[in-house]
């Protein structure tokens, strides 16, 4: 909870309006009904994951997969309806960055293999440019021995994942949820009411149910939020003639933005893009000067071993048709992960601005963490669903997703400004980065998860 | 007669021995280190008591202690108690103040944020103990021991095992526990508080009475007896741990854990605790009833 009090001066700093979500939505017609009902008729589980996502997904696999809870039943459930899939040949807009965490909860679920074997892009190399001054700065495999993320479509890692959910956790397809029944103690159990009348009882419930977490909701746990005035549109590009290769598109802009972008068309929006790449209109000749000074300062400190390349940003040539798309930006985090008999993971508990490729793979550190806690809660013969143990896999997740919730906010608000005070400090800055390699490495292992 | 199931402080990094017993006479007695591996119960108080930790430990884990010369002169209270309380035999582990004050927090033993929270952080070092400490001796059965419940098949007694919450793990570990206390109430709440899990009821038996009467009284031996802070509220330790031994079949062990009997203790676990916190209630411990190291591990050895 102090982790997360240290955000209020963000908060009163912020322009934007916070979000607090307190609702208390216990299901009193479904208590009624249960009354009513004979004991028996209600299914038991040891653990219901909410929400068949990828985070989801992956949860109900790593518990499956563990020696240590391989006798608990296991169900999770899914709102949408189980589609076969096929691997397009174009690539899907909506993709992730894995890291190096997340690639090895991924080999240890024994799915790397077979999402490697789908479609899958390693990075190498990461160049960041600012557009209101010469500043930059890379990350690459000499700051570190590893590849630093593999780029992922979304719906092959939810293939991959699918097709290795161990045999024994049930898995309910186009199950959609009424409402949470959830105890205050450890003395009752959670109970499920779902759409289609049943009623479900667990002695662990995790919530992977995404940013509008309805198990979130009903635990009351209060979520501090806020839209960022901005939109992330996303697409497939082609950035070069000759050559086929793809690029994936993120650019969040602003929603005035979006607007008059989703109007264009293919070339139009191709045009649009490349000025918004080289734009140098918003560059200051004094913010320059300094800056090449201060550039000048900094060779004498670290000169430069070698050709160290300047890339220059890169020139779209095509946008492959229909991958156009859009959604929200906004952050949110739970102030809350765990209450007895309830845990929040992914999306659910956290929300985060796309710009450093985090999302994802704090969810899935967080898959990695509860499973590991609750291993530890079996081996001491307690119950799964016991406070105190939860609150060891909220703290730990808390201390690394708050920090990077709040850099990125950071860094988001940094960046989002083109007076020339703060152009000039973060140019400044960057280009300092840029130069240390340690501090690179620590950044580079803190985004590894 | 009957130990009682003392909240113990995790913080205080009780007292954690055990021995094997190769024979009916237990001959070697070896002192388990907490395996558990975490000082981490210090998380809940912030006391730390680890003056009960011995030169010995460098873990910082308490040490054993022993007051053999000491029983019957400890405290004032207890040699009046003793021949207020005098059975028919002539010796008895059995002390009503004890008891009482066991008696009267009946109500707490469940609730995670009452008195009895310490005993319940507790389970995390006490519980690794046990079950490490069973696999270890190899009494443990092969084909369980990567598994979930590792202590299957295996016979465990929990003398002063009060509201049944070392216990309840123990069961869900696969053991069959057979929890012994010398007052009613908690056997009653331990009963009622079981019954809410039948994985866990099933593996468990209550029974009121003490471990006099108890050894007597049975036909199997135990692959395990457990007496956690139980010995601090008890007479004639040497009795006690006599009779608990005489439980054991041979290659089983004896678990016990207790607060050492330092000046740091005193000030830790009555002073502080007590006193100022109040983390529990006053005279909960009497500090010339602790045990320390260098005694329990001879009464262990002359057991």
């Amino acid at each position: 909870m102090y982790l997360s009090s240290r955000l209020s001066p963000l908060l009163r700093a912020s322009r934007h309006l916070v979000r607090r979500e307190e609702l208390r939505g216990r299901c009193i017609t479904c208590k009624e009904e249960e009354k009513r009902e004979k004991r028996g008729e209600v299914e038991h589980y040891d653990v219901v994951v909410s929400g068949g996502g990828m985070v989801g997904l992956a949860m109900a696999s790593s518990l499956g997969q563990n020696k240590t809870l391989s006798d608990r039943r296991i169900l999770l459930l899914e709102g949408t309806p189980n589609k076969p899939w096929k691997l397009p040949e174009e690539f899907t807009n909506r993709v992730c960055a894995l890291s190096g965490h997340t690639q090895k909860l991924f080999r240890k679920l024994g799915i790397w293999g077979h999402i490697e074997g789908i479609r899958a892009q390693a990075v190498r190399r990461m160049q960041v440019w600012e557009a209101c001054s010469e500043a930059m700065i890379t990350f690459d495999e000499h700051d570190q021995s590893e590849v630093l993320a593999h780029i992922v479509e979304n719906d092959v890692i939810l293939h991959a994942l699918k097709e290795q959910v161990p045999a024994h956790v049930e898995v309910e397809y186009n199950t959609k949820v009424k409402c949470y029944d959830l105890p205050s103690d450890l003395s009752s159990r959670v109970t499920v009411c779902l759409h289609d009348g049943r009623k479900v009882s667990a002695d662990l419930l995790i919530g992977a149910d995404g940013a509008k977490s309805l198990v979130r909701q009903t635990m009351g746990s209060q979520y501090l939020g806020w839209e960022y005035d901005q939109m992330g549109i996303v697409a497939t590009l082609q950035l070069s003639e000759l050559s086929n290769d793809r690029s994936s598109l993120v650019w969040s802009t602003t929603k005035e933005q979006a607007q008059k972008l989703h109007q264009l068309t293919d070339e139009e929006f191709t045009d649009a893009l490349n000025r918004a790449i080289w734009d140098e209109s918003s560059s200051n000749e004094i913010i320059r000067t300094v800056h090449e000074r201060w550039m000048t300062l900094l060779e004498t400190i670290a000169p430069r071993s070698g050709a160290a390349v300047r890339q220059l940003p890169p020139s779209v040539c095509a946008i492959v048709p229909g991958t156009r798309g859009s959604f929200p930006l906004g952050l949110g985090h739970a102030v809350h992960y765990v209450a007895p008999r309830v845990a929040l993971i992914g999306d659910a508990a956290h929300r985060i601005h796309p710009l450093a490729g985090q999302g994802v793979n704090l969810g899935f550190g967080d898959v990695a963490t509860l499973t590991d806690t609750l291993q530890n809660a079996v081996l001491i013969g307690a119950d799964i669903g016991d406070e105190q143990i939860l609150h060891q896999y909220e703290s730990e997740r808390q201390r690394h997703n708050v920090a990077t919730l709040a850099t990125i906010d950071g860094l988001y608000r940094l960046y989002n400004s083109t007076a020339p005070p703060l152009v000039l400090l973060r140019s400044l800055g960057l280009s300092a980065v840029n130069i240390m390699a340690p501090l690179k490495r620590q950044l580079m292992a803190h985004a590894e998860g | 007669m009957g130990g009682y199931e003392k909240h113990g402080r995790p913080g205080l990094d009780p007292e954690l021995v055990s021995t094997t017993t190769d024979s009916q006479q237990p001959s070697t007695i070896s002192t388990q280190k907490s395996s558990a591996g975490h000082p981490a119960t210090n998380s809940v108080r912030d006391t730390d008591t680890a003056g009960i930790s011995s030169t010995l430990s460098s873990q910082g884990y308490s040490s054993s202690s022993s007051s053999s010369s000491d029983e019957y002169s400890n405290g004032n209270s207890s040699s009046d108690e003793n021949s207020k309380n005098e059975n028919s035999r002539s010796k008895s582990t059995y002390i009503e103040e004890e008891v009482a004050k066991f008696r009267a927090m009946a109500d707490s033993w469940w609730d995670l944020q009452g008195d009895c929270k310490p005993l319940h952080s507790l389970n995390r070092l006490r519980v690794s103990l046990i079950r490490e400490g069973l696999v270890q001796s190899r009494i443990t059965k092969q084909e369980y021991i990567d598994g979930p419940r590792p202590l299957t098949g295996l016979k465990i007694l929990d003398v002063g095992c009060g509201g049944g919450i070392l216990c309840e793990p123990l069961a869900r570990l696969g053991a069959r526990v057979v929890g012994l206390d010398a007052a009613k109430e908690n056997i009653s709440v331990a009963r009622l508080h079981a019954d809410k899990d039948p994985r866990v009821s099933q593996n468990i038996e209550y029974i009121y009475g003490t471990i006099e009467e108890h050894a007597e009284n049975i036909d199997d031996k135990y692959d395990a007896v457990v007496a956690s802070e139980v010995l601090e509220h008890v007479d004639a330790i040497d009795l006690f741990i006599n009779t608990c031994a005489d439980t054991i079949k041979p290659g089983g062990s004896i678990f016990l854990t207790t607060i050492n009997k330092t000046t740091f203790s005193w000030v830790g676990a009555i002073v502080i605790a007590e006193y100022m916190l109040h983390l529990l209630p006053t005279g909960t411990h009497d500090w010339n009833k602790f045990v320390t190291r260098q005694d329990l591990l001879f009464l262990l050895e002359k057991s």
